[in-house]
C-alpha cells in the first residue's frame, strides 16, 4: 500500500505501520475502540477520533490458504495464507493480514500469533503474523 | 404476501461457457421467452429490474420499445434475485408498475468472471486498503474463512462439502439445460480437483456461465389469460448481517442476513421450514449451501453437513434442494435460475426431477459478505 493511494480514513493506520506500530481508532467521546476505520463511533455517533496503539499479539480466528490468486499482485506468491487475528489487548478487534509459516506447519484456531513488519516488493512495510513459539 | 400479484412467466437462454451473443441480446431472448411462457405481449411489461451489473434496464426497454417507466436495482449481489421478487411486488402494490420483469444476463464465463464482478460490490475502499494488500480478494477466499470457523465449531468436514457438490451434480443429470448435464461426478473426481482457496477446491465452486434468465411478476388484472398457473410469493424478506461490508470484525460470523430474513419470511407467510416441500438454496460454494440450510432453520446449526451426507437433500430425500443442479452444476444465473426452478416445480412440469405434490418452496439468495434474501413460493392461491 503506497501513500499515494491511501484513503484519508485509513492513512493513519498505514503511517503507523510504516513505523512498525499497529493502531486502531478510538472514539474521542466515549472511548470505544473500533476497527476497521469508520467516520463515526458506531455506539455514540461522535466524530472525534483518536488513534490508539495496540500490541501485535493475538490468536488465530480463521485462515484461508490461497492457491490461486489471479486478481492479486501476489499471484506469483501462491500458496500463501491470509489470516484473521483476534487481538489479545481487545479480542473484539480483529486484524486481517498475511500469515508467515513453514509450508508444513499445522495451524489451529486459537493458536497464539504475533506480528512483525516486513517490506513488500517495493519496500513498503506491511504487518505479517507468525505463530508464536 | 401482496394480494393479487403473482409470478406469471419464466424464461431463459441456454447456459453455456461461451456465447456468441451480446449481453443485451441474451437479456432480450430471456425476457421474450418469459413473456411467451406467460402468454402475454412483451409490451405489457412496464417495469424492468436488471441484476448482476452487466445488463441494464435500458438494454431491455430500448430493444423491445417498452412503454413503461419503472426501473430499480438492488445492491445486494447474489441476494438480489430473490430480493427483487419483493421489490417487484412493492412496485406493483404501490402502483409504480403493473407488470415487472426481473432479468439477469451476463457473460460471466467468457468475459466478466467473479473476480471482476466483485469490484462493483460496496466497501471497495475498505477492501483496497485492508484486504487486497494481503491477497484476500475473492468470495471463495472470504467464505473459506467462514467455512473453517464452522468446521472448528461444529466438526463440519470436507466430506460434507463433497456431498453437496455430488448431490448438485447428480441433480443436474436430470436436467438437460444444466451445464453439467451428461457429466456426472464421483467422489474421486471431487477429491482430485485442484485446491484453490483451502478448504475450497475447484468443485466447491459454482460455475461461471454465459446466459440470461428472466422472471415476470404481474398484477392479476394487468394480464389476461395465462398459459400456466400463477405462482404466488407467499412471503419474502431481505436481511443484512452486522457490518455488511466487513466480515473481519463482525462479532458473530455464523449469523448472516438469511438468519433474520428467514424468520421474517416464516412469520409473513405463516409457513414454517417443516412445511416446505423443497428448497432452492444459493449455492455459490458448497459450504454456503450448508450454512444457509442451517440459518434458514431447515437444520439445527452444525447438523447440515451430516444430514446432507445422509442424503436428506437429494431429490428422494426429506427436503429436495436445488433439483436443477444449482449454481454448482446447472449454471450461475445469480440465483434467478433457482426462482425459475421453484416456479416449474410448483407448476409440476419438472418431469423426472419433479418433487411430487410440491406446494411450498423456499428460495434463498446470498450476496456480498452475507447479505441474505428468502421467499416462499406457492401454487396455493
Amino acid at each position: 500500500m503506497t501513500a499515494s493511494v491511501a484513503d484519508p480514513e485509513f492513512a493513519p493506520f498505514w503511517e503507523a505501520v510504516d513505523q512498525a506500530r499497529l493502531v486502531v481508532q478510538e472514539c474521542g467521546a466515549c472511548g470505544r475502540r473500533r476497527w476497521p476505520p469508520r467516520p463515526v463511533c458506531s455506539r455514540c455517533h461522535a466524530t472525534e477520533t483518536r488513534w490508539a496503539e495496540v500490541r501485535g499479539a493475538g490468536t488465530l480466528y480463521s485462515w484461508v490458504v490461497v492457491h490461486r490468486a489471479g486478481l492479486s499482485e501476489l499471484r506469483d506468491a501462491v500458496p500463501f495464507t491470509v489470516a484473521v487475528v483476534a487481538l489479545d489487548d481487545d479480542p473484539a478487534i480483529r486484524f486481517l493480514g498475511g500469515l508467515s509459516r513453514a509450508a508444513d506447519a499445522e495451524l489451529a484456531i486459537g493458536q497464539p500469533v504475533e506480528v512483525s513488519f516486513e517490506p513488500d516488493g517495493v519496500g513498503t512495510l506491511r504487518p505479517y503474523w507468525h505463530v508464536r513459539p | 404476501m401482496s394480494e393479487g400479484i403473482a409470478i406469471v412467466g419464466v424464461g431463459e437462454t441456454e447456459y453455456v461457457r461461451s456465447s456468441p451473443k451480446s449481453v443485451s441480446a441474451l437479456a432480450v431472448e430471456a425476457v421474450l421467452n418469459a413473456a411467451a411462457d406467460a402468454g402475454i405481449a412483451p409490451r405489457a411489461i412496464d417495469g424492468v429490474i436488471p441484476i448482476g451489473g452487466q445488463v441494464t434496464a435500458d438494454d431491455v426497454m430500448s430493444a423491445l420499445a417498452l412503454p413503461g417507466h419503472f426501473v430499480a436495482t438492488s445492491p445486494l449481489g447474489g441476494a438480489a434475485a430473490v430480493a427483487d421478487l419483493q421489490l417487484a411486488e412493492l412496485a406493483i402494490a404501490g402502483g409504480a408498475a403493473s407488470c415487472v420483469v426481473v432479468v439477469l444476463a451476463h457473460k460471466a464465463a467468457s468475459q466478466t468472471p467473479i473476480s471482476q464482478r466483485v469490484q462493483s460490490l460496496p466497501g471497495q475502499v475498505l477492501k483496497r486498503e485492508l484486504e487486497a494488500p494481503f491477497g484476500w480478494e475473492t468470495p471463495a477466499q472470504w467464505y473459506a474463512m467462514i467455512c473453517r470457523r464452522h468446521m472448528h465449531e461444529f466438526g463440519t468436514t470436507k466430506a460434507h462439502l463433497a456431498s453437496v457438490a455430488l448431490t448438485m451434480r447428480a441433480h443436474a443429470q436430470l436436467n438437460s439445460r444444466a451445464m453439467m448435464f451428461g457429466r456426472p461426478m464421483t467422489a474421486e473426481d471431487y477429491a482430485a480437483s485442484p485446491m484453490l482457496a483451502d478448504p475450497y477446491q475447484k468443485f466447491d465452486f459454482s460455475l461461471e456461465t454465459d446466459g440470461a434468465a428472466a422472471v415476470i411478476i404481474a398484477a392479476d388484472e394487468a394480464v389476461g389469460r395465462l398459459r400456466a398457473p400463477r405462482i404466488r410469493v407467499k412471503g419474502a424478506a431481505v436481511g443484512r448481517p452486522t457490518s455488511p461490508d466487513d466480515l473481519t470484525n463482525r462479532p458473530d460470523w455464523l449469523t448472516i442476513g438469511l438468519t433474520s430474513a428467514s424468520r421474517d419470511v416464516y412469520e409473513r407467510a405463516a409457513i414454517g421450514p417443516e412445511d416446505c416441500d423443497a428448497a432452492m438454496i444459493y449455492d455459490c460454494f458448497t459450504f454456503e449451501l450448508l450454512h444457509q440450510l442451517e440459518e434458514a432453520a431447515f437444520f439445527p446449526r452444525g447438523d447440515a453437513g451430516p444430514r446432507v451426507a445422509a442424503g436428506e437433500i437429494r431429490l428422494e430425500g426429506r427436503l429436495p434442494v436445488n433439483t436443477h443442479g444449482g449454481l454448482l452444476s446447472e449454471g450461475h444465473l445469480g440465483g434467478l435460475n433457482h426462482v425459475i426452478e421453484a416456479v416449474r416445480q410448483l407448476r409440476g412440469t419438472c418431469a423426472e426431477r419433479q418433487v411430487n405434490g410440491a406446494r411450498y418452496i423456499a428460495v434463498t439468495g446470498w450476496g456480498g459478505l452475507g447479505d441474505g434474501s428468502m421467499a416462499i413460493l406457492t401454487n396455493q392461491n
